[in-house]
This record gives C-alpha cells, sequence and structure tokens, in this order.
C-alpha cells in the first residue's frame, strides 16, 4: 500500500472511530497510536534515453549467452514491456521464414500474454486489452529467440531454476551493471529504443 | 499494413492466429529485406538468406 494511501485510510478511521470513543462503544480510539507507515516511495524514474541500431547490437553481444539473453531480446528487438518480457513461454515463440524477392527473411512471432509481477507472480492482464500481441522480431534477433526457445518445451523462456518464472527484482539485479555502464538507460527504454528502430530504421511506424 | 502494434490502442483485436498477424510478418520481412539493420553481427543465426538456400545450423548459445 502506498504511504499516502495509508494515510488517507488512517484519517478516515480515525475520523469514524472517535464517534465510537464519543457514544463510549470503545474506551479509545485505536487510531490514535503511531503505526509504522509504509516507506515514502521514491519517485518512478523517467528518461527519454534509448539506443540507437548499434547500440541495440553492442548490447546485445554483451547478454549473448547469458540468461538475460531471452528478456533483452525481446524488449530490444520486439518491443516488449519489462514484465512481458519475462513472462514468455518456450511455446510462445516461432518461427517463420518469409521470402521476400529473392531472399528469405527470418521473423519470430513472440506471443506476449503474460506478465511476471513483483515477486514472480504470473499475471494474463496485461497493461491494457491490446497488449495481448504477437512481437514481430525479424533477422538475426529473431532467428536466435526462436534458437533459444527450442528444446526448452513448453516451460519459461527464461526460470528461475525451479521451473518458476524470473521475477522483476532478479531482471532488475542483472540489469543494474549494464545500467551503469550505458549511462543509467532504464530497461524499460529498451521498448523505446525498438520503436524508434521501427520508424526511423525499417520505416515502420509503429501504433 | 499501417503500422506495427506495440502497445494498442490502433488495434482493437488481435488474436494469436488472427490473419493479421500473417499480414504484420509480411509487413515486418519486407521492410526488413529492404533494410537488413540488424544482420552481420555473428550474434545469431542468420537472418536473411538468398531464397531456396539451406539454412546455416544455427549457432549454439555460449
Amino acid at each position: 500500500m502506498p504511504r499516502s494511501v495509508a494515510q488517507q485510510s488512517s484519517q478516515a478511521l480515525r475520523s469514524i472511530l472517535s464517534y465510537a470513543v464519543r457514544y463510549e462503544a470503545i474506551g479509545s480510539n485505536p487510531l490514535d497510536a503511531d503505526y509504522v507507515m509504509p516507506a515514502r516511495s521514491t519517485s518512478v524514474e523517467r528518461s527519454r534515453e534509448t539506443l540507437d541500431v548499434p547500440g541495440m547490437l553492442s548490447l546485445w553481444g554483451r547478454v549473448r549467452g547469458t540468461w538475460l539473453e531471452a528478456p533483452v531480446l525481446a524488449m530490444c528487438f520486439g518491443g516488449a514491456r519489462v514484465a512481458e518480457s519475462l513472462g514468455v513461454r518456450a511455446g510462445d515463440v516461432r518461427l517463420r521464414r518469409v521470402t521476400v524477392g529473392d531472399v528469405e527473411v527470418s521473423v519470430a512471432v513472440v506471443f506476449l500474454r503474460t506478465q511476471i509481477r513483483g515477486a514472480g507472480v504470473a499475471d494474463d492482464r496485461l497493461k491494457n486489452r491490446w497488449s495481448v500481441r504477437p512481437a514481430i522480431m525479424p533477422g538475426s534477433p529473431g532467428a536466435r529467440m526462436a534458437e533459444l526457445a527450442a528444446g526448452r518445451g513448453e516451460g519459461w523462456l527464461v526460470d528461475d531454476g525451479d521451473g518458476g518464472p524470473v521475477d522483476k527484482y532478479a531482471l532488475r539485479r542483472g540489469w543494474e551493471p549494464i545500467q551503469r555502464d550505458l549511462g543509467g538507460l532504464l530497461m524499460k527504454n529498451l521498448r523505446a529504443s525498438w520503436e524508434t528502430a521501427l520508424r526511423w530504421s525499417l520505416k515502420l511506424p509503429p501504433g | 499494413m499501417g503500422h506495427v502494434p506495440l502497445s494498442g490502442g490502433k488495434v482493437t483485436a488481435y488474436h494469436y492466429d488472427s490473419p493479421e498477424e500473417g499480414d504484420l510478418v509480411r509487413a515486418v520481412a519486407e521492410a526488413y529485406a529492404a533494410r537488413p539493420v540488424l544482420e552481420g553481427t555473428g550474434l545469431g543465426p542468420a537472418g536473411i538468406i538468398p531464397a531456396g538456400a539451406s539454412h546455416p545450423r544455427p549457432n549454439s548459445s555460449k
């Protein structure tokens, strides 16, 4: 519970219970006691910093082969939100090969339908009703995503070692050293980086 | 194909196997074929190859 909500609730209950005290239903107002309130929340980190395409590829090189690779790929080359990047099951990844003229392009379709909240709680409700969507990952990152998913059955693409999903706190801890090296880049801005690459490098306006 | 849905708003109903997904895949593939900006890094399997060529064995993860 946020601190402000706790304080408002406390004040409302104190007012209500003051009537009980006045009419001698109770001896004293329990809300007069000092309660430990939730810590004051820090403001949400905000930044417009994003990576350009070379920066995104450099980031991929850094996380390649680590457990961070799949979520970073999903965010950086598929536009997944942070919590969505942890909620991908191996079965949600399919590889398509599309012939365009004289070339064949690999495209991974990653179905985003689950997010991992807090300490590893899988939630099938995403941010809004449009958020359940296929993330389309073209080219080498998409092929790699499919490679990572191959052979993992229906389990989480990244798991905690016990078959459960990795929680956001672990992801944040894994991201911290990278964030320091990238001048404080926020993990959530990887999605914005992909949006920018789609619009300006691939000339595909994101919706 | 007007846009790629990232967060919703323009797409009101999207389903995993809906026909729209095929349109989306093709639109992204065509855009990527014209501008393969993520290739040549050696980080993952080749994402674009000549049509009809066999796919090289995927790289193994570290």
